[in-house]
């Protein structure tokens, strides 16, 4: 027997049991560390960490959906989305989202990644009710005029004409993530290609919300001071009622073949050379030492590629390295702006021999050790304020489907030895994973 | 039945949580507010070391961090008669070595404890912060306590410090927007010290010697007056004994701050000339109360409240600065060249809305509860707690001023009154613009009276120097020019000076640019000079020979060319510019010289005093006024009535019974275009006569004298 032959009765009385079962059971979990996870019967995933000595609460939406879900032709459509959210929906006027939590004394933003976006509010801790309902208001369905479509289009574009303007670093990051991910979900740029979206209508948005803004598909985070209780409470009245949706499913990532190189133009002054490495997810137990190799190679002065290329090597005038840990993949980015007087053959081959030295040798306890220890400590200040903190739980809720994997990863890093760190690096710092863009000067870019 | 009452009640349950109701707006805005846990401000646990550093622990537990802020009555306002942005400098150097440690070992002890170490400075204080594991509190508390104890200030550090400075200055003037600001404060506070550039200045960076730090250093940043907060997963037990063992040994005392003048506005409408700029900035600035001032709460609503005005221009903000002898209102906006009018009276206007109905009722508990609410989240992190402890602390407020100021804000009767605020707020509010004064002047003229001031000069009182001396200039002016010869040696040493011969380092700006050089100069009186620098491979040398001259350019090849009149001319100018020449001439009988007022330069009370030289030069000497020694010479006198030249002269050495300048700066228009650093200067000694022989030159060779 389908749904739809109960009588209604019948599926009034089934929906008030299951209501009332969640309600005595809620699918709730404390973790160790303070943070309480529940699961709404709509499949909306709550996590609260309460902290009575923060002076603030943030409040954050995530929706496992970014740049990287998006459908050729449609690029672009999620930071479209991003700005359509502040353009009004059923209960809140256009613009009236901002102005209500500033006059609460708050900050609204957002942040949209190839993973997911973020819509977020740090407000006093007795705002946490408004920011709730503003997003369970705009949750339940966006209403943008037509006008605003337009506008949000426009403006969109400029971004995009804004960012083709940027800073040679960012661009040839940018040039990096699409010969490393090329053709592939992560080598999609943010913001979408010119002219996509110029035939989108508001229809199409609706069924790209339902398809992608919906409970299923979400994760709300609130940190810092409020009542656990009273919030949970109020979080249930505002989303629980609103339809499930389908989780959304992100294209699969195709595995990576061999080397890729590309070059551009720039009108940067000098010549720049890009090189990464596709590594490991999030939930990947070797991602805390891809953090580790990255910073051992290139944070701060001191560190092996700066000292290869630029103090002793005396090729390049500034080298650093990164790692940018996404949900299926990751990247391990660096780069090194080489001397006018320089060969590029011979910074491109101490830059590859600097990273290959990591798979050779072990590294000494002690250069771990300094590693370990910034690591630490740039991670424990980062999530000092609520925003900090919703950042690392709510990303680690999305990408690895823990936000208990935040305080997970810092015990991984705590006890990474030189042994795990090696066998990393001749896990990711292969030839196969490899990609490399050199931008050199020529005007304009592309 | 009781079993069927039960599901009545659950479905209607189901259905009160299910019903896909939505709200309108209105029903949004009266939704009950959740209930929040009380704002808590972490409490100190105190000591004092005998040496007077007081130190305050805010235990944090499970942080997993500790974080260290030291601070010290050594910001920008305590500079005195240093030069201004000695304060910034010698914060920077504390990372660049120490008595025990090289810049780079510092880095690297800090990179292996993956701490942060950071100095800010600001106008009241000097901060180090630092921020470890907590595991590593001792490890980090020793790099602190060495870089604030045993900074080592090396000339080689010092250098690459200035040049970044420079850097950054060069940067700063482009930047309309801080320029504003900047020239806000200097509009608003006078001659109290507040009023001096955070940034600094080009001239008195390059006058900045490793001494100034030194002594800047040793005056200010001493414990008795400092204050020591430490926050994290430590106890205060702990902290206070590893905070003994560090800094138990650091001796000193502070010197007393002098008396500092009373903040006062200077009158009206201020245009900071940037010629190029293809937009203006506009602040309106006024006075505020200090931040332990009861009064600075009703402030805090007007900022808001202005800030909430209808129809401000675009991009306008506004912002409290509050400090702790007074604090500064900046409402700011950017504005097209055409609009200025237009956007500075929309502005006004709104301080005037406000002077003429301040918020009350309703509105103003809108404003209250906005205020009270927002301003904890800007403490979110402790170490911003703890700079919001600190500053309360210089301001000699009590140790629980954080909680003090949530209370304050709770209650509408403690709020001080708005409406005199707005009041004071319209009074007191002057206008600063940047742009190009051209296209600026005429618009703003309605807002008063409009003093043009160039983007690098310093401020300059308008004196009409053209016009007759009283008696009174005329004596003041002949009795200081007296004072600044004794000063410098006494009128009977200046005048028997027969030679002088001065060697060292010039530093040429060219836009972006410096272009070090080798310089020297050779006067022998009454009328010959050798004036030779070698900048890369390129030399020349002006030769000046009683009334005739010649110009000898080498590089691969010589070029000789001999001086016409106006050559010979300039070179009897450079001839008596130097400062022994120039008080000669300032003490002549018929040199005029007439007292002119008074300005501040370098944050130095200077006596103006202009004369006229035997050549009928108009020159103007400024002094300082309490050594009497010659700080700058201006010439160049316009018909626009401005001196566009100012040569500044610093690091005055004794030479042969004369005090003698070993830097000279030299500006045009307030830029910075040669900096002269002296090596050696000789007085009397003996002169080669071959130097003023006239060369041959034959097919771009010097073939001999």
């Amino acid at each position: 027997m389908s749904l739809y032959m109960i009588r209604p009765g019948t599926a009034m009385v089934l929906g008030a049991v299951a209501w009332l079962v969640c309600s005595i059971a809620p699918m709730a979990r404390a973790t160790d560390s303070g943070i309480t996870r529940v699961t709404l019967a709509n499949g909306l995933r709550v996590v609260l960490a309460p902290d009575s000595s923060a002076t603030a609460a943030d409040v954050a939406l995530w929706y496992a959906t970014g740049a990287r879900g998006e459908k050729p032709g449609l690029s672009g459509m999620t930071r479209l989305f991003e700005r359509l959210m502040f353009r009004g929906s059923a209960g809140v006027r256009d613009g009236e989202h901002r102005r209500r939590i500033h006059a609460e004394g708050g900050l609204s933003n957002t942040t949209t990644t190839a993973d997911y976006s973020c819509f977020w509010q740090t407000v006093p801790g007795e705002a946490v009710g408004v920011a709730l309902q503003l997003e369970a208001d705009r949750m339940a369905g966006l209403r943008p005029s037509p006008a605003a479509l337009a506008e949000e289009c426009r403006a969109l574009a400029g971004d995009r004409r804004a960012v083709a303007q940027r800073a040679p670093i960012a661009r040839g990051l940018a040039a990096l993530y699409a010969t490393v991910f090329n053709g592939q979900a992560y080598g999609r740029p943010l913001l979408g290609v010119e002219g996509d979206l110029a035939r989108v209508t508001l229809r199409d948005l609706e069924a790209w919300r339902r398809e992608r803004y919906m409970p299923a598909n979400a994760v709300l985070t609130v940190v810092g001071r409020f009542d656990p209780t009273a919030t949970l409470q109020r979080i249930r009245q505002s989303f629980e009622s609103l339809p499930k949706g389908a989780a959304f499913q992100n294209p699969r990532l195709l595995a990576p073949t061999a080397t890729r190189r590309s070059f551009q133009r720039s009108d940067a002054p000098a010549r720049i050379l890009f090189a990464g490495w596709r590594g490991p997810g999030a939930s990947d137990p070797d991602a805390p030492a891809l953090e580790v190799l990255a910073r051992l190679l290139g944070t701060g002065d001191g560190a092996r590629l700066p000292r290869a290329l630029v103090s002793e090597g005396k090729v390049a005038l500034a080298a650093q390295a990164g790692c940018n840990i996404h949900r299926d993949a990751s990247l391990l980015w660096s780069f090194a702006v080489v001397g006018t007087d320089a060969d590029t053959a011979t910074a491109e081959r101490v830059l590859l021999d600097e990273v290959g030295r990591l798979s050779r040798e072990p590294v000494s306890e002690e250069e771990l050790d300094s590693a370990r220890r910034g690591l630490e400590t740039s991670t424990l200040f980062a999530q000092q304020t609520s925003r900090g903190r919703a950042l690392a739980l709510g990303e680690a809720e999305l990408l690895t489907g823990d936000a208990a994997h935040a305080a997970a990863r810092l015990d991984a890093l705590r006890h990474l030895t030189p042994a795990a760190v090696q066998r990393v690096a001749q896990r990711v710092l292969t030839e196969s994973a490899r990609g490399v863009v050199w931008l050199a000067p020529g005007g304009g870019g592309r | 039945m009781r079993t069927r009452t039960l599901w009545r009640v659950l479905v209607l349950l189901a259905l009160a949580s299910a019903w896909p109701v939505r709200l309108p707006a209105a029903t949004l805005l009266e939704s009950a507010p959740l209930a929040a846990p009380p704002l808590r401000f972490m409490t100190p646990a105190t000591r004092t070391l005998a040496n007077g550093l007081r130190i305050a622990v805010f235990p944090q537990p499970g942080s997993g961090l500790v974080q260290v802020q030291l601070m010290v009555p050594a910001g920008s306002a305590a500079e005195g008669a240093a030069p201004t942005g000695v304060a910034s400098l010698t914060a920077q150097m504390l990372r660049q070595g120490t008595a025990s440690r090289t810049a780079q070992q510092f880095a690297a002890d800090l990179e292996r404890i993956g701490g942060v170490f950071n100095v800010s400075v600001t106008r009241d204080a000097a901060m180090v912060a630092g921020g470890f594991r907590a595991g590593d509190l001792a490890a980090g508390l020793e790099l602190i306590s060495d870089a604030v104890l045993n900074p080592l200030f090396d000339p080689e550090a010092f250098e690459g410090v200035r040049r970044q400075a420079a850097q950054q200055l060069g940067t700063f003037r482009r930047n309309g927007a801080g320029i504003a600001d900047e020239r806000a404060w200097s509009a608003l506070f006078g001659s109290h010290p507040y009023a001096r550039s955070q940034q600094g200045a080009i001239d008195a960076l390059f006058a900045t010697k490793g001494d100034h730090l030194r002594a800047f250093h040793r005056d200010r940043w001493r414990p008795d007056r400092a204050v020591l907060a430490v926050t994290g997963e430590v106890s205060p037990e702990q902290v206070f004994a590893a905070v003994e063992a560090r800094f138990g040994t650091w001796a000193g005392r502070t010197t007393p701050d002098p008396a500092r003048p009373a903040p006062a506005p200077i009158p009206g409408v201020r245009v900071i000339d940037a010629r190029e700029a293809p937009t203006a900035e506009i602040r309106w600035g006024a006075l505020a109360p200090g931040r332990a001032d009861p009064a600075l709460p009703a402030w805090t609503l007007l900022a808001a409240a202005l800030n909430e005005s209808e129809s401000l221009p675009p991009g306008s903000r506004v912002q409290l600065v509050t400090l702790a002898d007074a604090s500064l209102l900046l409402f700011s906006a950017p504005s097209s060249l055409s609009q200025v009018g237009r956007t500075a009276k929309q502005m006004h206007d709104a301080i005037d809305a406000l002077a003429t109905g301040p918020p009350k009722g309703p509105a103003l508990e809108s404003l209250r509860r906005m205020v009270a609410r927002s301003w904890p989240l800007a403490l979110e992190s402790p170490g911003a707690q703890l700079t919001a402890w600190l500053n309360a602390q210089l301001a000699g407020q009590p140790a629980d001023e954080l909680a003090r100021t949530a209370a304050r804000y709770s209650d509408p009767a403690r709020l001080g009154d708005p409406a005199a605020a707005a009041l004071a707020l319209r009074q007191g509010a002057r206008l600063v613009v940047v742009g190009p004064a051209d296209s600026l002047t005429s618009a703003l003229a309605v807002f008063g009276a409009v003093q043009v001031e160039p983007v690098d000069r310093p401020i300059v009182t308008t004196i009409d120097t053209l016009a007759a001396p009283t008696a009174a200039e005329l004596l003041r002016g002949r009795q200081l020019v007296e004072q600044a010869a004794v000063a410098h040696g006494g009128a009977a040493r200046l005048r028997s000076v027969k030679s002088t011969v001065v060697e060292g380092e010039m530093l040429a700006v060219a836009g972006p640019n410096e272009i070090p050089g080798q310089f020297s100069m050779v006067r022998v009186n009454p009328s010959r000079l050798v004036f030779s620098n070698k900048i890369f491979e390129f030399e020349s040398h002006q030769v000046l020979d009683g009334r005739k001259g010649w110009m000898l350019a080498q590089a691969d090849t010589a070029s000789l060319s001999l001086a016409d009149s106006a050559g010979v001319e300039s070179m009897q100018t450079i001839f008596e510019s130097d400062l022994v020449n120039t008080l000669r001439g300032a003490l002549a009988p018929g040199a005029r010289a007439t007292a002119r007022g008074k300005e501040r330069v370098n944050g130095r009370d200077c006596d103006l005093v202009d004369f006229v030289t035997a050549r009928g030069i108009h020159t103007r000497l400024v002094l300082d006024s309490s050594t009497r020694r010659v700080v700058a010479i201006d010439g160049a006198l316009g018909a626009d009535r401005l001196w566009h030249e100012r040569r500044m002269l610093t690091d005055i050495r004794p030479v042969a019974g004369l005090q003698l300048p070993f830097t000279e700066q030299r500006f045009v228009d307030g830029t910075l275009l040669t900096t002269f650093n002296v090596r050696k200067v000789t007085v009397d000694g003996p002169i080669d006569e071959a130097i003023f022989r006239l060369p041959t030159v034959r097919r771009g060779r010097v073939l001999g004298r």
